[in-house]
């Protein structure tokens, strides 16, 4: 994904204790090179040196006297709104999480090793260097939620208030959505809530939060919001639930098809049910600059994301592949979403959930605009050098089965 | 008296006159004022087995008489002083009167007579027959006199026996064989209400009432007429229509042929009688009702052996002993072995205002925590212990579960505090670690270089490159770096470790295991304890100042359950700062400072937080009272301090406090237990 722009990132970390601060800046020492490092003592300092200062990362402490992490992480976004903004915190409850659930990108909790911090790092560095588009990168950091189908909206308030709800259920009723799907990701994913393990799946991921959490979550911080325009110009979040979750159905089963780990798996289906993020980004965010696309693509003849790509200087996947790095999902998500389009750019002979994701995603295309440009808008010289052009025909079919089963309610 | 001749006296004795009765000579008074007469009566009645008393005048026998009772007074006529007749008036007057025999001249016929009316029972005459007939008058006069006593005594005997019979309460009736009432007495007439006059004649079943049947009567009669007696209680009719219960007593009278003659009935009303039974029955009934249906076990026991009398049904569902069992049991038997010396020497004395705690154990084994409350009560007319015991195990398990709640609630809450506090030092122990192995690892091979320039500087082989490689491989490790920033890694690692070491020790301290003994605590390390467990509570709200008294002796403690009081107060004094804070005020202080205060400690927990209003300050101990948000806090932290302050330390707990200047608690504990 590296776009050759290897400048040096800008990251503040800020804690109250300096001996926090110290340890972090003698053991980062390596990494100098990398990335330039300023440490300050507390919220206020932090805020002085952002006023002189460009940062492309914000670090913080959770408890400090006066101005504390989360007031700090606030007033990053109201006044530096592109930076990305992470919380350190030692705290183990609940609370402080979702108290900063508003204001931070990503939750990691003290004490963190360093090649969790080092990853997390890079990782928010990586993200910068797919977007260049300052006032994109304020848009995309200041996204609290996504917009969600209105039914499931519905339907997920109707299951939390009634007595009886299953985190089962919950959890299948947010994988049937993109906004929540991302969303809950963000949230389990961050260490704040102390869960151990890397969660791939919506279900998973309400199992391990809880009932009470999500309850919390969903009903008083509203970490999930309806989508109140259905129906823009040339968007229908109808339409563009429905190709994800047909595109996330088949990539799962060209991964099942394939016996890969079940990583693989599950980052395919979330990789189809995401690769279009950036749409909805755009079209909800910025609809008239989406509609100008839409008409430039269809004016050239060109796909899409080439269109985009023009106009903004970045393509939805570029757009949805920077949330889904700013929120903190895996690494293998980001990549996945990034190069949807173009897979070939990632430098990996193997079959992953980017593949999976693209072949779905370009099956299904055709599926729905007829046979007549089957074939042609494949990448072969991918397939090829995966060497997986043989099965071709047989994932195909195995769209052609899905496509009635995959049963969607779009009222 | 005239001087009369005396006669012979005869030899004629009668047996009834030497002896009235068995080994009783009869006395025989005698006034005569003629010497010559006397001893010719004397020598006639001595001779007779008869005792003589004599006197002369009517005066010295009225005199003797007043004082005492001859079996026969034996008076000449005409007295020195007096006649008998005048003598035996005079004598009457008294309302003394005996049998007499009056001596009179010859020829004085009417006053013979007069004297026989007057009661005399006989007159002898002074002429020649006198000696003749004197034994024998005398004789006859002492049988007669001895028939008129006892027909006296019989008759006086039958009033006596009649008037009782008229004065019982008993209804008495008699019957002839026919049944016809021949005599009742009045109160039989006060039962019936007829009058005596009205009944007699009457056969008794006039008062029938129709509550007995046949059988009843049949049986009745079958008995009586067989001889016997028949007793039984019965339903009768009075005279005004009402009916009473009476118990009545027949008996058949027998004449010497053994015919039956009379019935005697001797009737009683039992109405009341049996009223008062059965509401003694009922009352009896109701209290059994009561005893039984109290949910608490109740159990009566004997004051000297402790055997118990009686349970109630409570006290077998709950121990699961019959009455029989228990009647064999004491209450000793309840209690577990170590609480035997307790009960011992609480047994003897009430518990009626505050009931004491005991274990019982039940048949089954099981243990429960049981309140107490006895008093002596007369249980069936003798002394006895009165024991209401109230099974407290759920009550108590609830209150464990509430202290427990908590306790857990101010642990999560410390544990999360605690966390923090040692992440942060953890966090930076870890990177300076980290860093110490990279500058380690650097420094290493600076010094292998170093190594190989000592070497060739030894061998004498010295040459650019080497001197270029040992430059530049220091200047590629950064050595000056790492050797610069080594000691204060070292310095800030060390530092973090020793924070955690501490606040794992206090944690250790503070959360001394809850022993149920009270064992010698120094405040002061408790209030250290808490003050840096409970640090994170404060740290950004406030500073703390501490006062403590350095001769501050060891108090007799729970240190564990006195702990959480302390953390409750400095956390709710954190709060109340923070509240405070939050509408813009810089940071508080929270004083805590200790003291002797004559036989106690005294500890204050002083806060410049929100303080507390008028209106809620008195409930503040109370339980479940709490000013924090649902789901905040269990409202437990100070009615649990004000119950081990006082009740477990028997110390007491007050508070200051004024609205927005702040609260402060002082905890005074007795320095001895």
């Amino acid at each position: 994904m590296s776009t050759a722009n290897p400048v040096r990132k800008r990251i503040l970390f800020v804690d109250d204790q300096p001996e926090v601060l110290h340890g972090l800046r003698r053991t980062l020492f390596e990494l100098a090179d990398e990335w330039h490092m300023e440490f300050a003592t507390g919220g206020q300092v932090a805020l002085d040196i952002l006023a002189k200062r460009p940062f492309d990362v914000v670090i913080s402490g959770m408890h400090m006297p006066g101005v504390d992490g989360a007031d700090l992480l606030a007033l990053v976004a109201d006044r530096f709104p592109s930076i990305t903004r992470i919380l350190l915190s030692g705290s183990i409850q609940a609370e402080s999480a979702i108290k900063s659930l508003g204001s931070a990108h990503q939750f990691l909790s003290k004490p963190i090793n360093q090649c969790k911090l080092q990853d997390a790092l890079k990782r928010a560095s990586a993200v910068r260097d797919l977007l260049d588009n300052q006032q994109l990168r304020a848009l995309l950091a200041d996204l609290r939620t996504l917009p969600s189908l209105p039914t499931i909206y519905h339907e997920l308030m109707r299951k939390m208030q009634s007595p009886g709800t299953t985190l089962c259920q919950v959890g299948e009723l947010i994988a049937q959505d993109v906004g929540m799907t991302t969303k809950i990701l963000q949230i389990v994913n961050s260490s704040f809530f102390g869960l151990p393990v890397h969660v791939s799946s919506p279900v998973h991921a309400a199992q391990l939060l809880g009932l009470d959490i999500l309850k919390t979550l969903v009903l008083s911080v509203d970490l999930f919001t309806k989508c109140d325009d259905v129906e823009l110009s040339g968007f229908s979040i109808h339409e563009f639930t429905r190709h994800s979750l047909n595109v996330g159905t088949l990539a799962k089963k060209i991964a099942e098809n394939e016996e890969v780990e079940k990583t693989v798996i599950d980052n395919a289906l979330l990789g189809g049910m995401l690769h279009d993020l950036g749409k909805l980004i755009l079209a909800q965010n910025i609809p008239e600059r989406h509609a100008e696309a839409l008409s430039l693509a269809a004016k050239e003849n060109i796909p899409l994301w080439q269109a985009e790509q023009a106009l903004l200087g970045a393509s939805h996947a570029r757009i949805g592949a920077y949330l889904v790095g700013l929120w903190g999902l895996s690494e293998e998500l980001m990549l996945t979403v990034a190069n949807h389009h173009a897979p070939a750019a990632v430098p990996d002979d193997s079959f992953s959930a980017l593949t999976a994701v693209y072949l779905a995603n370009e099956i299904h295309k055709q599926l729905m605009l007829g046979p007549e440009i089957r074939m042609q808008e494949f990448d072969n010289e991918y397939l090829s050098r995966l060497n997986i052009q043989a099965k071709l025909p047989a994932w195909q079919g195995l769209a052609t089965e899905l496509t009635g089963e995959v049963q969607y309610d779009a009222g | 008296m005239g001087d009369n001749e005396t006669t012979e006296t005869q030899d004629c004795r009668h047996e009834d006159a030497s002896d009235t009765s068995a080994g009783h000579r009869a006395t025989i008074f005698v006034v005569e004022d003629s010497d010559l007469t006397f001893r010719l009566v004397s020598r006639i009645l001595q001779r007779e087995k008869l005792q003589v008393i004599r006197v002369v005048t009517g005066e010295e026998a009225m005199t003797w008489l007043l004082e005492n009772e001859p079996d026969l007074l034996l008076a000449d006529y005409q007295l020195p002083d007096m006649n008998s007749e005048q003598l035996l008036r005079a004598l009457q007057r008294q309302g003394r009167s005996f049998p007499f025999v009056v001596m009179t001249a010859c020829g004085s016929q009417e006053v013979a007579v007069r004297m026989m009316q007057l009661g005399a029972l006989d007159y002898i005459v002074k002429d020649d027959n006198f000696a003749r007939v004197l034994a024998n008058k005398i004789s006859l006069a002492l049988t007669q006199a001895e028939t008129q006593r006892k027909l006296y005594q019989t008759q006086e005997h039958l009033h006596l026996v009649k008037t009782a019979l008229e004065s019982t309460a008993s209804a008495m009736v008699l019957t002839d064989r026919q049944g016809h009432i021949t005599w009742a007495n009045p109160a039989f007439a006060k039962l019936t209400g007829y009058s005596i006059n009205e009944v007699i004649g009457q056969n008794p079943r006039l008062q029938k009432s129709g509550q007995q049947d046949r059988a009843f009567y049949s049986n009745l009669w079958q008995t009586i007429l067989s001889g016997k007696p028949w007793q039984g209680e019965l339903v009768n009719r009075r005279k005004d229509g009402s009916l009473y219960t009476e118990r009545i007593t027949i008996t058949p009278v027998q004449n010497g042929q053994k015919e039956i003659t009379h019935f005697i009935g001797i009737k009683e009303d039992i109405t009341e009688q049996q009223e008062s039974k059965r509401q003694l029955a009922q009352s009896e009934e109701k209290y059994r009702v009561l005893f039984n249906k109290i949910i608490d076990p109740v159990f009566v026991f004997e004051p000297h052996t402790y055997r118990f009398l009686d349970c109630n049904e409570a006290a077998h569902k709950v121990y699961g002993y019959s009455l029989e069992e228990l009647r064999r049991m004491t209450p000793f038997d309840l209690h577990p072995k170590h609480e035997l010396e307790l009960v011992r020497r609480n047994i003897d004395r009430p518990s009626i205002d505050s009931a004491s705690v005991y274990i019982h154990i039940t048949k089954a084994g099981e243990h429960l925590v049981v309140e107490i409350l006895s008093d002596k009560i007369a249980y069936q007319g003798q002394e006895a212990w009165l024991s209401i015991v109230r099974n407290i195990t759920e009550r108590k398990k609830l209150e464990g579960q509430l202290a427990q709640a908590q306790k857990l609630e101010s642990i999560g809450q410390l544990a999360a505090g605690i966390a923090h506090e040692i992440n942060t030092p953890i966090q930076y122990v870890g990177d300076n670690v980290h860093f110490l192995e990279n500058a380690f690892r650097r420094v290493a091979i600076v010094f292998e270089q170093n190594g190989k320039l000592l070497t060739a500087v030894k061998e004498g082989n010295v040459d650019d490159g080497l001197i270029a490689d040992v430059e530049s491989s220091a200047r590629e490790q950064k050595v000056e770096y790492m050797l610069r920033e080594t000691p204060d890694a070292i310095r800030e690692t060390l530092e973090g470790v020793e924070r955690v070491t501490k606040i794992v020790l206090a944690m250790k301290e503070f959360s001394h295991p809850g022993t149920e003994e009270k064992s010698e605590v120094d405040l002061n390390r408790c209030l250290e304890n808490t003050i840096t467990v409970a640090r994170n509570e404060w740290k950004y709200v406030a500073d703390v100042e501490t006062s403590f008294e350095s001769s501050l002796p060891l108090v007799p403690c729970l240190p564990g359950e006195l702990n959480q009081v302390f953390l409750n107060l400095v956390v709710n004094a954190a709060h109340s700062i923070a509240d405070k804070v939050r509408s813009g005020t810089g940071k508080g202080i929270i004083r805590i400072s200790s003291s002797l205060e004559k036989k106690y400690a005294k500890i204050k927990i002083g806060d410049t937080g929100t303080g507390i209003p008028e209106n809620i300050k008195t409930k503040i101990f109370d339980p479940f009272f709490t000013t924090k948000s649902v789901g905040k806090g269990t409202g437990q932290g100070l009615a649990i301090a004000y119950n081990v302050v006082t009740e477990k330390h028997g110390g007491t707990i007050t508070l200051d406090t004024e609205v927005g200047q702040g609260t402060t608690f002082t905890i005074r504990l007795p320095l001895e237990c």
